[in-house]
């Protein structure tokens, strides 16, 4: 047997939203892909060295690019507009019809709330991917579920993230100890994992923080002195032992003075500066130079370290209550503390990670900048401020693809997605009506007027829009919610839930069948080949826009450039930047016909010479009020946004959580049942958020169930492989559980991102606000089947909740649930 | 004649899985139910069977969609990755992972009990093959003796088959991609690997670039077959990762 000869093989980038940025290698026949293999499918003969090389990197894809194959040709792909015809989530009322059809009627939809803009002032479109921007102001999202608590904590403290995006990867090499805080980089950034092993292999001491005992913690964790490998955190109880850490290196004496005099605010009580800030006051835009800022009395960190003392009974005192809160021995903390001051450098990484995604993740993230700056890893090679960034820093650059329109897209008004089914309720997403009206008025100069509230009436979400039926917080209060939308639109691949909840469906190519650059989070140049035709009858999003737009007398559209000819012309201006000149003088761009067939090229940086954003910033010149680090926000104090209303880092207590478990052993719900257990919603290898899903070759592999350890399954009389039910106050899912010794008892884990399949024989009462009352009440509907971990995560904000910024985030994690095998009532 | 073998280091797996599903892609047209599944002939002749229309599919329920799609997968799983947990409560607790295939055994124990000679062992690089020019009785004898669980069937429940029904499940193998390092390619498993945890090639060579393996670790049962009296001597070498509780 040998190959096939009549193979072909085209490199392209595996463009995809997990984190990764990985090269797939198709094998090609007769215009279709045959086979997928990666990066590493080079001649066996002397590939040793390239294999293990990191500079350049083989870019080698996880189980599921290696499985594209079976999702470009998965039999239930979408394949002509669809339409619904009974009640929405009901996939048997969907019929087909034609493209005019259905772009006649969306263009239809459209009109309409035009209309409705003449009375509203705007448009009650919440628009993600479709033409909205260009007809009128919109309703938009803001809050961001990967990364929003950490975004609120660095905009707090070292300025807005998207500036500042931690050291890079191969600066882990600088370190003399890594700390991996609660990430699992093998299920969502596969290059990373290999480099973080490479640190290992190198002699370089790790520890790892998790709440599961994570393939990372096994393989990587090393130890250090007295420091364990692994570090096991009770979910939501991160900040506390980051807290008695600050605590422990402040009483120890082994912070270091000079870097918090000339670099920090808010350390020391009554602290004052004169700003240098080069920002402006993300409301008002007024500059920040020159400004005076003090510390309010009792608010300085070294304030909040005397009160943990005073309230725990001292230095002791407060290791007792970190110990118990996390679950880790008191001399664990102590020495993680101490050794992680006295290595210079050490180097945090965590990678917009699941301590961030609960309700007090701003304030982990914030603890974790809070130690940096302490120890002043924070500027430093080998150091950084707690989040590892994914790429070296240097990119060619190239113009954009050329715009699909010269209009003005209109500033959007903003909602919390997190509190979507609350808007679609009654308007309003957390904030109160007065501060909604203050918002909108300043944002997009529109009055809402007395008891202002927003209107959502209309959904379009192309498919970069993501899932959002599913992958928001309880899925059973937005069923409700959805029913108020008088019309909803997607634009997909699979019978996703967002897809199930809409009126029409229309069909999208999937990236195998277009071209284009892609930067794809790291630094690298990277080429989409798109070497398939177009299947079925589906389209891009922006043909699809186009056709819309043609209907409604909009100027948008590609007008005829191929993707090729779009790429030519990108190409020909490309040039490598000057500052990477000085690490590799002898760099060469690759001809337009080379990155079309290596479809990677790379600008690698050796650890020497990593790039440390930080270190060039002046002190003083921090992109923050006050231009320093703070340990404590006058933003966010003058702001008064802040959903746990600290502005401050320090550990807060979340909603609920394990305090609840200490004081009650559980919380008891609106339904009156004691809930004992706590939950965490971990991203999974088998899945990029809740894309692959539905792909048996890989479920199979992998399939959805919940975690839970030998101990708590003893006591519920739960065998391995059951069917249990999960379920709190929110809803209830069925699933089969996996016994294991890797999470702690007391705490589940049900990967996120599986989709919301309602049973069509069993229901729940659940106990949730839809009325806006404040207070629960009964809903019965249908159980889980699908494993959706949004059926019983509960819709409250997290982070700050101020849109004139990037900081609301998930809450996801820590929260409780019970698990039983007898279906509860 | 060089043997060839695998190389798996325990300390870099983190049971991703990658192996597994690169294994299924490249050889896909190789799994025991191709043969009756229209949708593969495409590989062929050219031709793509269009599946079910999703008009059809849209009535059944998510399970039955799940079923009726896994039509078109290989499900025999010639790499495994088994994760063998160790200790009580975190953080007093440990993995070995061990991601194995076939090991085309020096004196393999399959090939002795298959009574149709359907398996033989190759003489160019020395791989455990199924000979497709005879037959599977579907006895699963190769199976019982394999202490890996190599020889593999498409659908465990054989029985439920008749005699001469053409898609009851012969068994497959590992053929170490064949294909492919007669191509100079390395195993479809090889390059797939994210942590770059596993290797293949001539046993001498790997013993030269890998020079503290080992040939046992923990869960890797070894190759000795106390019924027969006989060690079948797997080809598969190991880093061996230390378990700490």
């Amino acid at each position: 047997m040998k190959a096939d000869k009549e193979m072909k093989t085209v490199m392209t980038l595996h463009p995809m939203h997990c984190g990764g940025a990985c090269m797939l290698k198709l094998h090609m026949k007769n215009g279709r892909v045959c086979k997928v293999t990666s990066a590493g499918d080079i001649p066996r003969e002397g590939s040793y060295v390239k294999d293990e090389a990191l500079m350049p990197i083989q870019r080698r894809a996880c189980l599921l690019g290696i499985s594209e194959k079976r999702r470009i040709y998965a039999p239930d792909r979408l394949k002509y507009p669809l339409k619904q015809t009974l009640e929405r989530g009901n996939i048997r009322g969907f019929k087909r019809i034609t493209w005019d059809e259905a772009l006649d009627t969306i263009a239809d939809w459209y009109r309409e709330m035009l209309l409705r803009k003449d009375d509203l002032g705007y448009l009650p479109i919440w628009d993600e991917g479709g033409i909205a921007p260009y007809l009128g102001p919109y309703l938009g999202r803001f809050g961001n579920p990967s990364s929003g608590n950490l975004q609120a904590a660095t905009f707090a403290s070292i300025g807005e993230y998207s500036k500042l995006r931690g050291n890079p990867p191969m600066d882990i090499f600088n370190a003399k100890y890594i700390v991996i805080w609660g990430n699992d980089s093998q299920a969502t950034v596969p290059y990373l994992a290999f480099a973080m092993m490479k640190a290992k292999e190198e002699g370089i001491p790790i520890t790892v923080v998790d709440t599961r005992y994570t393939d990372t913690a096994s393989s990587m964790g090393t130890g250090y002195g007295n420091v364990p490998r692994y570090i096991c955190v009770r979910p939501g109880t991160d900040s506390a032992m980051l807290s008695a850490m600050a605590n422990v290196i402040y009483r120890k004496d082994l912070h270091d003075k000079d870097f918090l005099k000339k670099y920090c605010f808010g350390f020391y009580p009554g602290d004052s500066v004169i700003s240098q800030s080069p920002s402006k006051h993300p409301v008002t835009g007024e500059p920040y130079v020159g400004k005076a800022f003090t510390v309010p009395k009792g608010l300085s960190f070294v304030e909040y370290l005397d009160e943990l003392q005073e309230e725990h009974g001292g230095y002791d005192g407060v290791l007792t209550w970190a110990s118990n809160l996390t679950g880790t021995p008191k001399d664990v903390i102590e020495e993680f503390a101490i050794q992680y001051a006295t290595a210079k450098p050490a180097f945090i990484c965590s990678k917009l990670t699941g301590p961030q995604r609960t309700h007090n993740g701003m304030y982990f993230s914030w603890m974790l900048i809070a130690l940096s700056a302490m120890t002043g890893n924070i500027t430093k090679k080998g150091g950084g401020f707690g989040e590892i960034r994914a790429d070296d820093g240097y990119s060619v650059r190239m113009d954009p693809e050329p715009a699909l329109t010269d209009l003005e897209a209109n500033q959007p008004i903003l909602f919390s997605i997190f509190n979507l089914s609350d808007v679609m309720l009654h308007g309003l997403d957390g904030r109160t009506s007065k501060e909604l009206r203050e918002d909108v008025l300043a944002m997009n100069k529109i009055d809402l007027g007395q008891d202002a509230r927003l209107k959502m009436e209309m959904v379009v979400r192309g498919a970069v829009g993501g899932n959002p039926f599913n992958q928001f917080q309880n899925i059973n209060k937005r069923t409700i919610a959805w029913d108020k939308l008088k019309y909803v639109v997607s634009y997909e691949r699979f019978m996703t839930s967002t897809a199930a909840w809409s009126d029409i469906v229309l069909p999208t190519i999937t990236n195998f069948e277009e071209s284009s650059f892609r930067m794809q989070w790291v630094s690298d140049t990277f080429v989409v080949n798109g070497p398939i035709e177009h299947m079925y009858e589906a389209k891009p999003d922006r043909w699809i826009n186009e056709q819309i737009a043609l209907r409604l007398g909009l100027d948008y559209g590609r007008k005829n450039l191929t993707d090729r000819q779009i790429m030519e012309e990108q190409w020909s201006k490309a040039a490598v930047p000057e500052e990477y000149k000085e690490i590799n003088p002898e760099v060469k761009l690759p001809s337009f016909e080379e990155i079309l067939e290596t479809a990677n090229f790379q600008l690698p940086v050796p650890k020497e010479k990593t790039l440390i954003q930080t270190a060039a910033i002046k002190p003083g010149e921090f992109d923050t009020d006050t231009g320093r680090i703070n340990f404590y926000s006058p933003y966010y104090a003058e702001r008064s946004r802040m959903v746990l209303k600290v502005p401050r880092a320090q550990y807060v207590k979340p909603y609920e959580g394990y305090e609840d478990i200490i004081k009650d052993g559980g919380k008891l719900g609106a339904k009156g049942i004691r809930y004992t257990l706590q939950f965490i919603t971990p991203h999974a290898a088998q899945r990029a958020l809740s894309t692959y899903g539905n792909l048996p070759v890989i479920g199979e592999q992998r399939p959805q169930l919940v975690e839970m350890h030998h101990e708590d399954a003893v006591a519920r009389d739960i065998h391995d492989g059951d069917l249990v039910y999960v379920f709190n106050d929110y809803g209830c899912i069925k699933l089969p559980v996996m016994l294991t010794k890797r999470i702690l008892p007391g705490v589940v884990s049900i990967a996120q991102g599986a989709c919301y399949r309602p049973s069509t024989t069993e229901t729940y009462e659940a106990w949730f606000d839809a009325d806006n009352d404040g207070k629960p009440e009964k809903h019965v509907g249908p159980v889980d089947v699908g494993g959706c971990t949004n059926t019983i995560t509960t819709d409250l904000n997290s982070g700050v909740l101020d849109p004139f910024f990037c900081g609301l985030g998930l809450n996801a994690g820590g929260a409780l649930c019970e698990i039983s095998l007898q279906k509860p009532r | 004649m060089k043997q060839w073998g695998f190389y798996f280091d325990q300390t870099r797996c983190v049971n991703c899985k990658a192996c597994i599903l690169a294994c299924k892609s490249w050889n896909e047209d190789k799994r025991g139910d191709a043969a009756v599944n229209p949708e593969l002939t495409w590989l062929t002749t050219g031709r793509y069977e269009e599946p079910a229309e999703y008009e059809n599919l849209a009535g059944s329920t998510g399970e039955q969609n799940f079923a009726d799609f896994g039509k078109y997968h290989m499900k025999e799983n010639w790499r495994r990755v088994i994760a063998t947990e160790y200790g009580d409560i975190p953080p007093n607790v440990d993995v070995l992972n061990l991601s194995i295939s076939c090991n085309h055994c020096e004196e393999p124990v399959c090939v002795k009990a298959c009574p149709m000679h359907y398996i033989y062992k190759e003489t160019d690089f020395g791989i455990v093959l199924a000979d497709k020019n005879k037959t599977c009785i579907s006895c699963q004898r190769c199976r019982q003796a394999c202490p890996w669980d190599s020889p593999q069937y498409y659908d465990d429940n054989i029985k439920k088959f008749d005699e001469y029904d053409s898609a009851k499940p012969r068994m497959t193998k590992c053929d170490l991609c064949i294909d492919r390092i007669r191509d100079g390619l390395k195993p479809a498993c090889v390059a797939s690997c994210p942590m770059r945890a596993l290797d293949a090639g001539p046993m001498d060579e790997l013993k030269q670039r890998y020079p503290d393996w080992t040939d046992k670790v923990e869960n890797f049962p070894d190759g000795r077959i106390p019924s027969l009296d006989n060690n079948t001597k797997p080809n598969i070498i190991f880093k061996k990762k230390i378990r700490r509780v």
